[in-house]
């Protein structure tokens, strides 16, 4: 347990980091192992990532070191289909996940590249803190991720978690 | 595209931020604006050069002070992309808040209230 005073965030955090980086953080009121299950168990993360009603989310996950993910996001109706792949660099159970993460433009286009994402858990008071730093490999590729994958083809996921939140 | 780049870039110093703080209350001199940070001349003259290509900072032409002065328009461009990311992390992670809560009911471990 650590001891820091400060306010849990428990609406997202995000900034912007040198050279080409975005940092993302939130606590959640449940330990690091939870936590961690909830990220890495595809059957509980398609729970939460999952996407638009009529949006189906796809997950195969080998959560190891040199292991792969993929990740899509398809709408049956219409065919239409994105996602994202990558493999793992470093995993360390509850803790910590480095992985390299590629968009995959599907039929909804855009492209983002590669950026490498490190996914820290720790435990505090509130519960975990998760941060999650995407280094893209310029200010370029941040800025097109700002602009185009994380915001037109991303919010796909937007209706999909307002769906599950009625639901919950 | 380029624009945002040097928005970013600008906005990741946090001197940088404090002089954009201190200029949001009004137009100042570069000796003004050195002052608190107790930095040498060159070096809040580095600052201030990124601010103005970042098109957030403009010399004021009247007077031999040439005072600096906000625009505010790029600040609240970017502000604009980095809420929508902001939402779209966020309506994830509010959904992970009601399965997180959904994993103790379900394992029934005991509840941790803070």
């Amino acid at each position: 347990m650590t001891s820091t005073a400060v306010d849990p965030v428990t609406t997202t955090r995000v900034e912007e980091a040198e050279p080409a980086a975005l940092v993302v953080t939130r606590d959640f009121a449940a330990p690091p192992e939870k936590v961690w299950r909830a990220f890495t168990d595809p059957a509980i993360l398609t729970r939460w990532m999952t996407g638009y009603p009529g949006w189906t989310m796809t997950c195969e996950m080998d959560v190891r070191e040199g292991g792969a993910f993929r990740w899509t996001w398809e709408e049956t109706e219409t065919g239409s289909r994105f996602g994202f792949h990558g493999t793992y660099r470093e995993v360390i159970p509850h803790g910590r996940i480095v992985n390299t993460e590629t968009y995959d433009p599907g039929t909804v286009g855009g492209g983002i590249g590669t950026s490498v994402n490190t996914t820290t858990f720790a435990a505090t008071p509130y519960g975990t803190r998760m941060v999650l730093r995407i280094d893209y490999d310029s200010p370029a590729t941040r800025a097109a991720a700002l602009e185009t994958g994380m915001t037109e083809g991303m919010e796909v996921t937007y209706g999909l978690l307002d769906g599950v939140l009625a639901g919950g | 595209m380029a624009d945002l780049d040097m928005l970013f870039g600008a906005l990741a110093d946090p001197t940088r931020r404090a002089i954009l703080r201190r200029l949001a209350d009004g137009p100042a001199g570069v000796e003004e604006l050195r002052a608190p940070f107790n930095m040498s001349q060159p070096a809040i003259s580095k600052h201030l050069k990124v601010l103005e290509g970042a098109g957030l900072v403009e010399v004021e032409v009247d007077g031999p002070r040439r005072p600096r002065r906000l625009v505010p328009a790029p600040l609240v461009e970017a502000t604009r992309w980095l809420e929508r990311t902001r939402d779209r992390f966020e309506a994830n992670f509010a959904a992970l808040d009601t399965v997180l809560d959904e994993m103790t009911n379900e394992t029934s471990t005991g509840k941790e209230t803070p």
